[in-house]
């Protein structure tokens, strides 16, 4: 076994879930290698530290999606583990990640109340809740991105969901959101990262971004949805596009009637 | 004596018939839970119902057809769209955790209608343009249900997750549970109408450009959410605290959102 094989079975070889061979297999790397060493001490610590918290308990919906999603991973895996060998890395690491990606957000949000309720707020423990909660938005992240990847397109919208729960996202973030309402091949996952969009069309770019996309939208419904919420930001820049939209033979008739009132708008 | 006919009677069924060229396709599915059933390009009417078992079954109901031409004895029938590996002008495909079926004849025997029984545990995705027509029907699936058309969309004991879009047909859903992933459902000029079991915990989001949205669920504004209107005549709000997401998009057409 190398390191990154080990790596990723970690979680589980802390949790005693794995079986006695791969448990051995583990146990040998882990004598001559330091490094991994270091990663399971990591990780036993992180395990501790969350027991040990005071837990503020999440919204039954929240647990229950993930226990639902998290589940539904270790099944798949379960099927994997028995066939070969080589695709288990990529689809272990994966769910390593994602086991300890959901106990954090789970959890982080709950001891960062719990604990400053405890210790008051002051300059300090702003800046350590801040820092908690760039940890929480980083594990989303990763969370998010790893559903945008799904077959499944109601998982998909679970990932622009997401983004749409971040405070703050980052430009990587907004980037994957653009890329799925431009690209995604479902009607409704590119219509929910429209919405979620839409909540950052302060940003500049965001809107610049969403008047590019006038352009590549064909289906009706998306076209509506993106003139109606440009044309109420009295976005000028919208004009032309939608002018475009208008003029365009093969726009459907509803979303003619909407352009039309609307440009009277801007 | 009596065997001796009933025997006869069967020999005669089963000589007669393996004459008639097959009306019925069917495949065994491993696992439905993990696999997807994508149909392409079938027209009309579609009506799939999941059942406790794992062979999908596709059966020709009318095929106003005349038999095969004389001229044909000895040739078989080629279409554009693919090869016709099913005997019922359906190309199966089977490729990891998807079965796909495409429908060869659609345009050009457009009389020929199939009905379906899947897996209720199977996930389904139908996405036709509209040039097909499809009215979709399902019903007693348990699994994601992903159906993109132009016309209706008809669901009944479903559980969820759903993604449906129509461009100009009505979509009804009747759920009898609800899956915790995200529910998303658009629409055009079709009405929507949805029917939840009374207690779903969900958090509610409807829009609604031109047509009415209509309930007898307790809404209640979010106030979180209050900040940004986004256009149009939007709502969101938490009922029975909040749980599975369940959007609604309508241009035209009203929403409905009924207890069951």
């Amino acid at each position: 076994m190398n390191c990154e094989e080990v790596q990723a079975l970690l979680p589980d070889y802390y949790d005693d879930e794995l079986s006695p061979i791969t448990r051995y297999g583990i146990q040998k790397h882990l004598k001559g290698c330091a490094a991994c060493s270091k990663e399971l001490e990591e990780i036993s610590l992180l395990f501790v530290k969350m027991a040990a918290s005071p837990i503020e308990i999440p919204p039954e919906s929240v647990k229950e999606g993930f226990y639902q999603m998290l589940e539904a991973e270790m099944k798949k895996e379960e099927k994997k583990r028995a066939s070969w060998m080589g695709k288990i890395l990529s689809i272990r690491g994966f769910s390593a990640w994602l086991r300890i990606a959901a106990i954090l957000v789970i959890f982080i949000g709950g001891f960062a109340l719990g604990y400053f309720l405890r210790k008051g707020w002051d300059q300090h423990s702003r800046q350590e809740y801040s820092e908690l909660k760039k940890q929480v938005n980083d594990v989303q992240e990763v969370i998010m991105f790893k559903l945008l990847e799904q077959e499944s397109a109601s998982e998909r919208i679970w990932g622009v969901n997401y983004a749409n729960d971040m405070s703050n996202p980052d430009q990587r973030v907004i980037s994957a959101m653009l890329k799925t309402l431009n690209q995604d091949k479902n009607v409704n996952v590119r219509l929910a990262s429209l919405y979620a969009l839409s909540k950052f069309s302060d940003r500049p770019e965001v809107t610049d971004s969403l008047v590019g996309s006038l352009s590549k939208q064909t289906e009706p419904v998306i076209q509506i949805v993106l003139i109606n919420m440009l044309a109420d930001k009295k976005e000028a820049k919208a004009k032309k596009p939608i002018e475009d939209i208008l003029s365009d033979q093969k726009t459907m008739k509803e979303v003619k009637d909407i352009a039309a009132k609307k440009l009277k708008s801007l | 004596m009596n065997t001796k006919i009933i025997s006869m009677g069967a020999l005669l069924f089963l000589v007669n018939g393996s004459r008639l060229p097959a009306q019925e396709y069917h495949t065994t599915v491993q696992d439905p839970k993990a696999t997807t059933l994508i149909l392409e390009n079938f027209g009309d009417e579609l009506p799939i119902e999941g059942y406790a078992g794992n062979d999908i079954l596709v059966t020709v109901v009318s095929n106003s057809l005349k038999e095969t031409p004389e001229r044909a004895k000895g040739l078989k029938a080629v279409y554009p769209a693919g090869t016709d590996n099913t005997g019922i002008a359906i190309e199966a495909i089977k490729d990891g955790n998807t079965v796909k079926l495409v429908c060869l004849n659609a345009f050009f025997k457009h009389d020929m209608k199939y009905k379906l029984k899947v897996p209720e545990n199977i996930a389904l995705r139908i996405h036709t343009g509209c040039e097909y027509h499809t009215m979709v029907e399902i019903e007693d699936i348990k699994n994601e249900i992903d159906v993109e058309v132009c016309k209706s969309i008809k669901l009944k004991n479903v559980s969820g997750p759903l993604v449906l879009s129509s461009i100009n047909g009505e979509i009804s859903v009747v759920f009898t549970e609800l899956s915790s992933k995200p529910i998303s459902i658009a629409d055009i000029n079709g009405e929507v109408d949805v029917t939840l079991p009374s207690k779903s915990a969900i958090n509610l989001e409807m829009e609604n450009f031109h047509g009415g949205m209509y309930t007898d669920f307790d809404v209640v504004k979010d106030k979180k959410d209050d900040m940004k209107q986004v256009g149009g005549n939007k709502l969101m709000s938490k009922i029975n605290g909040g749980g599975t997401d369940l959007k609604i998009t309508n241009i035209n057409g009203n929403i409905y959102l009924r207890k069951g």
